[in-house]
């Protein structure tokens, strides 16, 4: 009997088999007018995402990146720039820059060698600045080429920036590892790569937007501690005068998400809701334009350049697939999306 | 005829192991390729047979092939453990029936060497052969040992007298991507005084080759930061002043360094980032045992010091090239435990087991805002009687005082009955429950630790069967088949707050539930000696509480927990050769809570192999051995972490000297 197991036992280890068990997704080829989705995904873990939501026809494609390209999206997905026709993916933590067809989502080409990337801008031609967290510099790259160009001595860590004329407005958003406080706006000529001011604004500047008039909006939450009061910033950008500060009345607020619509006169926030105001009103808005209901906790905002969709997404507890939520112009509900884990920055895409 | 369905349901049962594990589907990645894993899923073994308290000792063949490893390789292969591992040296905590890593209280010497931050232990930074004998107690088992176990506790015991151990041995390792490990025992004896001295020191630059598929273009690279370094000793006394009594101490010193690569999708981040962890531990512990007749009294304590450094740090990408650190975190933990417990065993058939703890845990980090302390009280009494020598019936009571907050008591019912008066064929069942403190991380972490944290609790229920039986042959089968049921409430999860950090909350149900199959045959065919164990795991734990009920994730298996798992061991032995053959299959984990899979978050199963060939010479009282491994032998890519590679085909050259 003994013999009988010991034939057995080889038998069966010549019999091994591998099998692809998962049916492969039909690739997309051609993605109409819609809005890029990315989904950070946890850090460290490696499970970023990207999704592409075709507005007018309804159609959701989730792991849009991985489908087409057959390699995951990576670690942290932290913004998306669309740009002649190319969607920029900034991944934070692998530290790289991909760069996709907007209507193929296939790969192009890529940009290595980043320390903690955060946000691309291009500048003119095929420059294009980004952003670090731990770098004391911004990078110059060639968006042609995808090689880093060079560097910009800034002194700290970037954020979020916004360009004005030929000037680049980059945020001091993060003060980790850093002695001095994190409230100023550096600010960049673009012709000669050179830091050359700086605006004080309040502590934390984490969104920027620029109004039909020309003028700079600066949203500040405050502190990643609740400092201070959290403030709204109007500023001339050629001048670098401050024109108005608005302070909200909660210091532990945490307003972020600054955008403005196409014509360039209504700005949105979020803060525990959607808020709505008008470039020229003289105070902040009291109520939420949208309300955040009970068990949701919206984390992104996105505002459809054509149509004036409001995006907003929630990542729920972080750890699994999280929804988008649509809003009409008006505020009202209209469908919601399971996408990936923690759904973040919008990439409208026309 | 019990024997013959017995032996007839072995065959059956052993055919259908074998042919589950090599002849099944290995469902290849459709995701990026998975790496090699080490992660390796143990199934039960052998348990004692007319014991409540199922107590299962890891076998010594087992200990003795794998000798030259950590407790997370040897834990790997050979038990009901899960194991989840970044790869050879790197962090590996485990899991007992689905329970999380802090469920899992690792015990030296009758002291818990968890981390009091943590509630885990890396088991990557315990030598096999520093430790004689290994046991784990699953679910209720374990509160004979301590509290808080909700999964179950590992024993690792040093045992004070040497008795047939070699007077020296030595043993040297060559490995692939350069691995070296030395170790050396030695043992004295002077009339009552015995001295044991073991000495281990282990490094590999880890730097195997691996196919990534996380980044474009998909290539094979070698795998770079993942060195790392291990070296210890410790050193024991033992004394007998007189006769029934005898006095030990033992010192544990051990200094670990490790790198920490990067995940497959970041290796190409600029800045040179370099992540390392250092540790330094000392483990004492000093003891007087008393042992006479059916009385057995003990009073030991210890005192437990660690270090432990984490740093972050990258490069400037511009022209000063300064190095910039991220991250430079410090803990130190320094504990002071007293413990007495007695054992008296009556004619009557009562066994009277009572037993007393006191500790302090102390911790001073830079990731709290001041010193915390925890002081901890414990007491437990058990009785076990025995009725007609079929019947045993335990029951246990164990109480603990956390910071002056008395916990709930935590009571354990179980019996095992001897079903046919000349069959060794056992029934069993228990039914505890359980308590699991808050760590300190939980507690006191900056930002975000919530001292408002309640202890987890769990209530446990398990049945199973034990059979053996010992033919005229010298050939013996065991079986062994246990099925359990648990739930555990308020277990702490952190989730994002109101700020802007994340914090602990007691908030979900987890209800385990699961299987464990196991047999083993040994004996002899002429003259070849051999051992075949064999085990099957089903492990059902799934997430029940309200927030997943109303949010539609209800009944999802918890992350890194796999449903199937099984393993089969094989050992033989021709006058001096050896062989070994070791295969472990993983089933499929999830590394999320959604109930859709991708490629993402439901990491393939594998299947893992691994062989040795030997050689012994003895000479006297001189005995040397040549061994030859081969690990991962049909070369898997898997992974145990998302985007972690590890391994594949790799060598090991095992040289072993001793003097008996």
């Amino acid at each position: 009997m003994i013999r009988n197991f010991i034939f057995l036992l080889f038998i069966s280890f010549a019999i091994v088999s591998c099998k692809d068990n998962t049916s492969e997704p039909q690739p997309v080829v051609n993605l109409k007018n819609g809005v890029f989705i990315l989904n950070q995904g946890n850090f460290t873990a490696g499970n970023a995402s990207l999704s592409y939501y075709e507005s007018a026809e309804n159609i959701l494609y989730n792991d849009i990146f991985y489908t087409i390209n057959k390699v995951p999206l990576g670690d942290v997905a932290q913004s998306i720039t669309l740009f002649n026709g190319i969607a920029y993916i900034v991944v934070n933590n692998s530290g790289l820059v991909y760069a996709i067809d907007a209507r193929t989502a296939e790969f192009q080409s890529k940009i290595t060698g980043l320390v903690s990337p955060r946000y691309l801008l291009p500048v003119g031609g095929d420059k294009a600045y980004i952003s670090d967290l731990y770098e004391k510099n911004m990078y110059i790259v060639n968006l042609h080429t995808s090689e880093i160009a060079g560097l910009i001595d800034v002194g700290r860590s970037t954020e979020e920036m916004i360009m004005a004329g030929n000037e680049v407005f980059a945020a001091n958003w993060s003060g980790y590892l850093q002695s001095v406080r994190n409230d100023k706006l550096l600010i960049i000529n673009t012709t000669t790569d050179l830091m050359v001011d700086s605006i004080q604004v309040g502590l934390e500047p984490n969104s920027m937007a620029i109004d039909r008039e020309g003028n700079l909006w600066v949203l500040c939450s405050g502190g990643y501690l609740d400092e201070e009061f959290p403030t709204l910033w109007k500023i001339e950008p050629g001048s670098r005068s401050v024109l108005v500060t608005f302070t909200f009345p909660l210091i532990n607020g945490n307003p972020d998400n600054l955008e403005i619509n196409r014509s360039g006169d209504s700005l949105f926030f979020l803060n525990d809701g959607v808020y709505r105001m008008s470039i020229h009103d003289a105070s902040l808005p009291e109520t939420p334009f949208i309300l955040e209901e009970s068990g949701r906790n919206f984390l992104y905002l996105g505002i459809d350049p054509n149509s004036g969709m409001i995006y907003v997404s929630d990542a729920l507890d972080y750890s699994k697939n999280g929804y988008v939520y649509i809003f009409n112009a008006s505020g009202d509900f209209q469908q919601e999306m399971e996408t990936g884990i923690i759904p973040g920055p919008f990439g409208f895409n026309y | 005829m019990i024997n013959r369905l017995i032996y007839r349901f072995f065959t059956h049962f052993l055919i259908m192991v074998v042919g589950l594990i090599f002849s099944s589907n290995i469902y290849a990645q459709s995701v990026p390729d998975t790496i090699l894993l080490q992660e390796l899923e143990i199934n039960a073994q052998t348990g004692l047979n007319g014991s409540v308290i199922k107590e299962t000792h890891i076998d010594s063949l087992i200990k003795r092939e794998l000798h030259h490893l950590s407790l997370a390789e040897l834990l790997g292969v050979h038990s009901e453990i899960y194991v989840k591992t970044q790869g050879r040296g790197g962090l590996a905590t485990a899991s007992i029936r689905g329970a999380g890593a802090s469920h899992t209280k690792v015990l030296w010497n009758g002291f818990s060497i968890n981390s009091p931050m943590l509630g885990q232990l890396d088991l990557s930074l315990v030598p096999t052969s520093f430790v004689d004998d290994i046991s784990f107690s699953a679910g209720g088992n374990s509160l004979v040992n301590t509290g808080g176990a909700l999964g179950g506790s590992i024993n690792l015991v040093n045992r004070p007298f040497r008795n047939n151990s070699p007077l020296f041995e030595f043993e040297q390792v060559f490995g692939s991507y350069k691995t070296y490990a030395t170790s050396a025992d030695l043992g004295l004896k002077n009339g009552n005084f015995e001295s044991s001295t073991r000495f281990n020191f282990q490094t590999s630059e880890n730097n195997f080759w691996y196919r990534n598929n996380g980044i474009i273009p998909t290539e094979w690279m070698q795998q770079e930061q993942a060195g790392f370094s291990n070296v210890g000793f410790t050193q024991q006394f033992s004394y007998v002043p007189r006769q029934y009594h005898f006095i030990s101490l033992i010192s544990w010193n051990q200094w670990n360094k490790r790198d920490i690569p990067p995940i497959m999708t970041n290796v190409q981040k600029g800045g040179d980032q370099d992540e390392n962890q250092q540790d330094f531990f000392s483990r004492n512990v000093i003891n007087w045992t008393y042992n006479k007749g059916a009385t057995f009294f003990e009073l030991k304590s210890a005192v437990f010091l660690e270090n432990q450094k984490y740093n972050l740090q990258t490069i400037t990408g511009d022209e000063t090239a300064d190095i910039v650190t991220l991250i430079n975190s410090e803990n130190k933990s320094n504990a002071l435990f007293i413990k007495a417990s007695l054992e008296q065993g009556f004619n009557n058939g009562f066994t009277l087991t009572a037993g007393s703890d006191l500790g302090i845990n102390a911790v001073q980090s830079t990731n709290y805002n001041s010193m915390k302390e925890r002081r901890l009280s414990m007491a437990y009494a058990m009785i076990e009687k025995d009725f007609f020598q079929r019947l045993t019936i335990s029951f246990l009571l164990r109480l603990e005082v956390a910071d002056r907050v008395l916990l709930p008591i935590m009571p354990l019912f179980g019996f095992t009955y001897q079903l046919f008066k000349n069959e060794e064929l056992y029934i069993s069942g228990s039914i505890a429950r359980n308590y699991n403190l808050p760590t300190l991380n939980d507690l006191y972490w900056y930002p975000g630790g919530n001292p408002d944290l309640i202890a987890e609790n769990g209530i446990e229920v398990e049945g199973g069967l034990n059979y053996s039986v010992q033919f005229n042959n010298n050939t013996s089968i065991t079986v062994n088949l246990t099925g359990y049921s648990s739930w555990i409430n308020d277990w702490i999860q952190w989730t994002p707050s109101d700020y802007r950090y994340w914090t602990p909350e007691n908030i979900a149900e987890v209800y385990a539930r699961g299987l464990e199959c196991s047999t083993e045959v040994s004996g002899s065919l002429n003259a070849i000696s051999y051992q075949v164990m064999a085990a099957y795991s089903l492990t059902k734990t799934t997430i029940e509480s309200a927030v997943a009920k109303i949010e539609g994730f209800a009944g999802t298996q918890l992350i890194y927990i796999p449903v199937h798992t099984a393993s089969l061991v094989a050992f033989a032995n021709y006058k001096g050769f050896t062989l070994n053959w070791t295969t472990s299959y993983i089933g499929q984990r999830t590394t999320t809570l959604d109930k859709e899979k991708n490629y993402a978050n439901a990491l393939p199963a594998y299947l893992l192999s691994n062989a040795s060939l030997g050689r012994i010479f003895t000479f006297n009282r001189f005995g040397f051995e040549l061994r030859f491994k081969v690990n991962n032998i049909i070369g898997a890519e898997y992974q145990a972490v998302l985007w972690r590679p590890m391994p594949g085909r790799n060598y090991d050259l095992i040289l072993t000297f001793n003097i008996n």
